[in-house]
């Protein structure tokens, strides 16, 4: 139950962005409570990675009109350092590799520069080892990968599982999870899904990106939304899942006509 | 007519330079100990004359000999001294005409197996620095070449290593500084099973052009060659490589490898690559590739996803594009010195 004077974590209002200028979301509304879990589902070009992209800053997305505020301020003024920095994460559906940089400079220059936008001192060595050895026993990781190169090699599990610890290490209060749960094996989604469970608090919400209900009925969230056509056409709790995976998309998109 | 004077350092300081005793013992040092010294030892044309001798008799090819040794040399003078570590301070200044020549014998005269060698070559004036090394039989060889150029002259390095018999060569090098650079490296894998890896990094900014010509001679079996090369260009700089892999037909069995690319970093820049193939016989495995490209825009934006500054994830992307071909060693730590001065650079540059 959210109070009726709590503010919006994230409000997004009459969107519409896309590449170039071809608008790819279409006046797509959205309001999320902090302590709240959202799951976007649809189907594939519906517009669910946009979103993300959108709400991270990537620079070929344009917004051609619309408002997105986060804890009261207008996102979209913000770099997309800015955003990471007041808390906004995103975990890519497609993590990028980068050969010669080292996980654990690059984790740490991350942390590091999380704190320093929120007015907080850098972490000391030891601090961060312990908080990163911490978080890697939680995802069942090795801490061989802090020597590797950012996602070089890394088999598709182990790069999910490196967002989530990323995740886990910025601390933020809203992280978007871009189809975190595909290409996983069972067990691993398990080690995902329980990451993001001990992640959960009132403070922080959670907007995840998925094609599977398994993640839904793992996360159990607050709220499901269906996407078609750039737009959020139907919100509601977990049984909307239940109906997507028992009539699929086209049941929806042809009652989305029919209204 | 040519002769080299190089004046004594203005001041003290602890740098150690290797001589060419290893050649001559009885020159730069007494029964071959190690010493320090910041005078010039004058060697005579005889003295070179068997440094040269020595080189000839590994380089089979008369037009490498020919294009590659020196001419016309009346007088040659070095810095005395003798260890495996070598560098010229960076206060030293050539007052004459302008050519330096280095040769080094590596591990002919020590029990152990590996060595590491710094070059460091500082200069500031129009020079030509030609550095000549050979590689024992079954020695590991470990060098760190940084090439400078601190103002807008012209300044030429040559390099040529010859690998014996199952000998290891690695070298480590950074081409950078101002104005006209041009740097050739020879690399013959003149002995059965002999084996050499090739890392450069070239760095051009302003208005300089850098040009590094990289040829790897394969004239016996089963040897084994690894290059890869990095070109980063600022501002309205020009970089050249050109990069040719040479295997003779006394060479079957043998393995050659060069990867070579570049980072424009400016819509002004231009950097350009040629990568050569040359196969006289059956039976090896080679490839070569060169691609130019400019910052990863995604990789980018992924940084800046975790709170980076622009600014600061550029210069991560760009040390990682650069550092990537210098693997980390546990028994080494002089590719450090390469990395500091890398990283420096970026980091300035990209202020």
């Amino acid at each position: 139950m959210i109070p009726i004077e709590q503010k919006p974590l994230l409000e997004i209002r009459n969107l519409t962005a896309g590449v170039e200028s071809k608008p790819i979301l279409r006046g797509l509304n959205l309001t999320i409570y902090a302590g709240e879990t959202h799951v976007v589902m649809g189907q594939n070009g519906s517009g669910k990675s946009t979103l993300s992209y959108v709400l991270a800053g990537k620079p070929d997305y344009v917004v051609m009109e619309g408002e997105i505020w986060f804890k009261g301020k207008n996102l979209l003024e913000m770099s997309p350092e800015a955003r990471a920095g007041e808390g906004l994460f995103l975990a890519f559906q497609y993590p990028i590799e980068i050969p010669g940089l080292s996980m654990g400079t690059f984790l740490k220059t991350a942390v590091n520069e999380v704190r320093a936008y929120r007015g907080l001192p850098s972490l000391d060595a030891r601090t961060f080892l312990a908080l990163q050895r911490e978080k890697l026993a939680e995802l069942g990781l090795s801490s061989d990968i802090m020597g590797r190169s950012v996602n070089e090699g890394f088999s598709g599990g182990e790069k999910k599982k490196n967002e989530i610890l990323q995740m886990a290490m910025l601390d933020p209060d809203l992280a978007i999870l871009d189809e975190t749960d595909s290409g996983l094996d069972l067990d691993a989604i398990k080690q995902v899904t329980a990451g993001i469970l001990k992640m959960k608090n009132s403070q922080r919400a959670f907007l995840i990106i998925t094609h599977y209900p398994q993640i839904v009925e793992y996360l159990q969230p607050d709220k499901v939304h269906i996407m078609i056509n750039g737009r959020i056409e139907y919100s509601g709790g977990i049984e909307l899942a239940a109906l997507l995976e028992k009539e699929g998309y086209e049941y929806f998109k042809l009652q989305s006509y029919q209204n | 007519m040519s002769s080299i004077q190089i004046s004594s350092p203005s001041v003290k300081e602890s740098y150690k330079y290797t001589s060419i005793s290893r050649l001559w013992p009885g020159l730069g040092g007494q029964n071959g100990t190690a010493h320090h010294s910041e005078s010039p030892i004058a060697l005579s044309l005889t003295h070179l004359a068997r440094a040269v001798s020595e080189i000839l008799k590994h380089l089979s090819d008369p037009l490498l000999q020919f294009s590659l040794l020196p001419h016309n040399i009346s007088k040659i003078q070095s810095i005395g001294g003798l260890d495996a570590f070598q560098n010229f301070p960076e206060h030293l200044s050539l007052e004459g005409p302008q050519q330096i020549y280095h040769y080094q014998l590596l591990s002919t005269q020590s029990h152990s197996n590996f060595f590491n060698l710094l070059v460091r070559s500082t200069l500031s004036q129009p020079a030509i620095v030609n550095l000549y090394a050979v590689i024992d039989p079954g020695k590991n060889v470990e060098i760190q070449l940084d090439c400078v150029s601190q103002q807008a002259f012209p300044l030429t390095v040559n390099v040529v290593f010859v690998v014996l018999e199952g000998g290891h060569l690695h070298v480590n090098q950074v081409l950078r500084g101002c104005g006209l650079m041009r740097c050739n490296i020879f690399v013959i894998l003149h002995g059965e099973g002999s084996q050499s890896h090739f890392n450069g990094v070239v760095l051009s900014g302003q208005e300089t052009h850098h040009d590094l010509a990289l040829e790897v001679r394969h004239l016996a079996r089963e040897t084994r060659s690894l290059q890869k090369v990095r070109i980063l260009g600022w501002d309205a700089s020009v970089s050249a490589f050109g990069g040719k892999i040479f295997v003779a037909p006394q060479a079957p069995l043998s393995e050659a490898y060069l990867e070579a690319r570049s980072l424009a970093l400016s819509e002004e820049s231009f950097i350009y690559g040629r990568p050569f193939l040359e196969i006289y016989t059956d039976n090896v495995r080679c490839s070569h590739g060169y691609t130019t490209g400019s910052l990863d825009e995604n990789a980018l934006h992924y940084l800046r996803c975790r709170a980076i500054p622009e600014q600061i994830a550029r210069q991560l992307l760009i040390q990682a594009f650069v550092k990537d071909i210098f693997p980390s060693s546990a028994v080494n730590t002089y590719p450090q010195y390469l990395i500091s001065i890398l990283e420096n650079h970026i980091c300035n540059a990209v202020a």
